[in-house]
């Protein structure tokens, strides 16, 4: 046989089991959690508090939702005002530089952005370990992305459409608000979503801004809080046999929480 | 004459858009106001010793040369700097390859159908949370290296200087290369993947018409065609292995002040340190653990931005999507 | 009575000029034509006189225009595009339903109730000749209608702002012969209550239905006058060669 022939049928052979091995591995991670998960959760653990050795995982949970929900407030009306700001009325240099400064952000590590959350929120401003502190700071973190994702979104509205409305005397606003975003709505929704997941899987930021908590926390500031990542590293950490399983049934949730969560957007998306 | 409402909008969208110039602003600032009794007090000691040691902080801290500094305390950041190359580069050095010729191969003999499901799957890694990586790396992956794997690879590869020597628990250098490739792979794959797509069809045609086998295609045309979004691709994924935080300070054994002797030990990064020093800091009346630390973090950051500004800089000039953790770039 | 007058109106490019000297009368409650070749610059006309092009980068104008005695800069944008709507060569309603599309002018400029908004919604459709198809429908999406029966939701839309005038830029160029009819039709009736001006490169519908025909040339009025005049004896070459080699 050609000699080409064959260099061209081993790449093929050795691409076919490359893909195969990395799916194998991603279903061998995402697999062995969710198996794990299921043999050690109970429905005690998703009612009761704990302490990442004993009881339950509800102060995670309500505690993840509770630091994403404020990292969504901040970033989404920023992301989404800012990007109105760059499509309808930003000039090239200074949406560049937005460009820029957005870009930093989203390649600044993790762990770094926690330690400015600390520095400048727990410190400075006096949050304390608290949702206000932790949610913020994932917020810095999804900000850029919603601001990217909208400005696609709005960057998209037709031409055509736009003139339309502008034909029929719309001003600034009434093209914004009644024309744009409702056509960017599917692009801002979806953006949000993988927002949500994003946050939901992050560690990092905020071990030194959310801090920990037996129980729910009863305030904005001053109050730490729980989360689900936490339970995973500090439980797998721990020798006893039942923190394991507090950290295998939170690995679970997340899994379920994050996949599901992408799904959801896919399906929007079209 | 402009309408006032629309005058009052424009000011605030302009403010709100403001926002993350400032925070990038603020987040430097605090890093480097914070930094700078470190950078006076260490020197260039700060990177050339790998000693680091918080000091007794429960004792009354000393004077050296007018500075107030924990007793015995030490900053070095030279294993960490260490670990955080070694262990990203080893990561690159595998993901290279295997991104490459996945996304070729996806692209050239996969059918359209399964190619969308492969592409979806392997971006759908990306979204696994840090901690999992770390959880999944602590229970399979690091019984598998010192049970197999790495005495193997002492048995077989042991000539080289670096991959013989004692094996230890199976967490250190390679389990978080390991970790870390597993987390660029989907980067890496999805920025290469977006531009074969975006790589002419007509050219990739005509080489197929002239007589060459998808290989060769592959090889000589598109390969060539796409070098410089390659190497955009590795920056990108650089950047993401030198940041990476959990997953690394699950698997890496976290050791101080011992310079790994081979690939099995035991290591430490820039970001694990941080995360798994800081509390300890705040212990430091002096306050020298936390300026230290956030010159650890400040020097992180300019590494990290430095390969993922390049990558993002030349990805975006091919006008290419790709994702990073979910995120179209 | 004329309702538009351009006066030493240009246009502008940075390389080139795109209307050069329009010296131009609309008339009240006329089909008043503007034919000529693709490229001539028929659609800067319309566009200049709704101010779209004001917001269209790279372009520069000089002269005036005024409408109804009055320099068309002197109003607010806002209120010459309520006065003077524009129907698009391609339909373009908006991705809402049947309702909203026409209730979305109404909305911006008036302080409505709800019934006000439903009787003005109702008039404009039945004024558009597209009533009768659609009142079942009204809270379905407009991207659901034939490509007719859009444009004729463009006009109800224009129809609902109570203009005086309406410019329609090529609006049966994207439309199959039925649906052009219909469009032709409604045109005719709607000039007993307003001022049309009508964009086409098509001899054949300029015809059919104008008044008055300005021919345009390389962004040059060449030729303005009654319809008959034009078409049977034009008094210029480039004009009669344009008309015969359409006519065939």
């Amino acid at each position: 046989m050609n000699i080409r022939v064959i260099k061209d049928f081993s790449f093929k052979l050795l691409g076919y089991f490359l893909i195969l091995f990395i799916i194998a591995i991603l279903v061998a991670i995402t697999g062995s959690i969710i198996i794990n998960g299921l043999h050690s959760i109970t429905l005690k653990m998703l009612i009761e508090n704990g302490d990442t050795t004993s009881g339950g995982i509800f102060n995670a949970i309500v505690g993840t939702w509770m630091l994403v929900g404020v990292g969504i407030l901040f970033s989404v009306p920023i992301g989404i005002f800012s990007a109105i700001f760059i499509v309808e009325y930003g000039w090239k240099r200074y949406n560049s530089i937005v460009r820029v400064f957005t870009d930093v952000l989203t390649s600044t590590p993790s762990i770094v952005l926690g330690l400015f959350g600390y520095l400048f929120l727990v410190i400075q401003l006096g949050f304390g370990y608290s949702l206000l502190a932790g949610g913020i700071t994932l917020g810095i973190m999804m900000l850029p992305y919603i601001l990217r994702v909208t400005e696609i979104s709005l960057t998209e509205v037709p031409t055509n459409i736009k003139e339309a409305a502008i034909s029929l005397g719309a001003k600034k606003m009434d093209l914004i608000f009644r024309i744009m975003l409702p056509y960017a709505k599917n692009g801002i929704i979806t953006s949000t979503i993988l927002a949500i997941s994003i946050g939901a899987g992050e560690t990092a930021q905020l071990l030194y801004t959310a801090g920990w908590n037996n129980g729910i926390p009863n305030s904005l500031i001053k109050s730490q809080v729980a989360y689900l990542t936490y339970v995973v590293w500090a439980g797998i950490n721990q020798p006893s046999n039942y923190s394991h399983q507090l950290a295998f049934a939170s690995g679970l949730i997340l899994i379920i929480t994050v996949f599901s969560l992408i799904f959801i957007s896919k399906y929007i998306k079209r | 004459m402009p309408h006032k409402l629309d005058k009052i909008f424009y000011f605030l969208t302009f403010l709100i858009s403001i926002i993350p110039i400032f925070l990038v602003l603020m987040l430097f600032s605090f890093l480097l106001y914070y930094s700078i009794p470190s950078i006076k007090y260490n020197g260039l000691k700060f990177f050339t010793s790998y000693y680091w040691y918080p000091g007794q902080v429960y004792l009354p801290p000393v004077n050296i040369n007018g500075i107030l500094v924990p007793y015995g305390s030490s900053f070095g950041i030279l294993l960490f700097l260490y670990g955080t190359l070694i262990t990203s580069l080893i990561a690159l050095i595998i993901a290279f390859p295997i991104s490459i010729v996945v996304s070729l191969a996806v692209n050239l003999y996969v059918n359209e159908k399964f190619k969308k499901l492969i592409i979806s799957l392997i971006e759908l890694f990306a979204a696994i949370p840090s901690v999992l990586y770390g959880l999944w790396g602590i229970v399979y992956l690091e019984p598998l290296l010192s049970n197999f794997i790495e005495p193997a690879m002492n048995k077989y590869l042991g000539f080289i200087p670096f991959f013989s020597g004692n094996i230890y628990s199976g967490a250190g250098i390679l389990a978080s290369s390991i970790i870390l490739c597993l987390m660029i792979l989907p980067i890496m794959t999805s920025v290469i993947n977006g531009s074969i797509l975006n790589f002419s069809t007509s050219i990739k045609e005509g080489a197929i018409a002239l007589g060459a086998t998808r290989y060769e295609m592959a090889r000589l045309i598109i390969l060539r065609g796409i070098k410089i979004q390659i190497f955009g691709a590795a920056m990108l994924g650089l950047g993401r292995a030198l940041g990476e935080t959990m997953a690394v300070l699950m698997v890496s054994g976290s050791v101080f002040n011992i310079m790994p002797s081979n690939i099995y030990s035991p290591i430490n990064t820039m970001a694990e340190a941080l995360a798994s020093l800081l509390d300890s800091a705040f212990m430091d009346s002096t306050g020298m653990n936390l300026y230290a630390l956030s010159e650890l973090g400040l020097t992180l950051m300019l590494i990290t931005l430095a390969a993922s500004l390049i990558g993002r800089f030349i990805v975006g000039l091919g006008i290419i999507r790709g994702f990073t953790r979910g995120e179209e770039i | 009575m004329s309702i538009i007058r351009f006066r030493n109106y240009s246009v502008y490019t940075k390389d080139r000029k795109i209307l050069d000297n329009i010296n131009l009368e609309i008339y009240e409650n006329n089909v008043n034509t503007v034919l000529g070749p693709s490229g001539s610059g028929k659609s800067t006309l319309v566009r200049s006189i709704n101010r779209l092009i004001e917001i269209t980068p790279g372009l520069k104008y000089d002269g005036e225009i005024y409408f109804k005695d009055k320099s068309i800069f002197e109003y607010q944008p806002e209120e010459i595009r309520r006065q003077i709507g524009l129907v698009f060569q391609q339909p373009n309603p908006f991705n809402f339903s049947i309702f909203e599309n026409v209730a979305f002018g109404p909305r911006i400029h008036w302080k409505l109730k709800e019934n006000e908004l439903e009787e003005i919604v109702k008039n404009s459709l039945i004024e558009a000749a597209l009533y009768e198809e659609v009142k079942d429908n009204l809270k379905k999406s407009a991207l659901s209608l034939s490509g007719g029966q859009q444009q004729r939701l463009c006009i109800a839309r224009a129809l609902a702002l109570k203009p005086l005038v309406i410019m329609m830029d090529e609006p049966t160029s994207s439309l199959d012969p039925i649906a052009r009819n219909k469009i032709e039709d409604l045109i005719i009736k709607l000039k007993e209550k307003y001022t049309i001006i009508l964009i086409t490169h098509d001899v054949r519908q300029a015809a059919r239905i104008s008044d008055f025909i300005a021919f345009i040339y390389n962004g040059r009025i060449i030729e303005h006058s009654k319809a008959e005049e034009i078409l049977e004896k034009p008094k210029n070459e480039i004009t009669e060669k344009f008309l015969t080699d359409r006519l065939g």
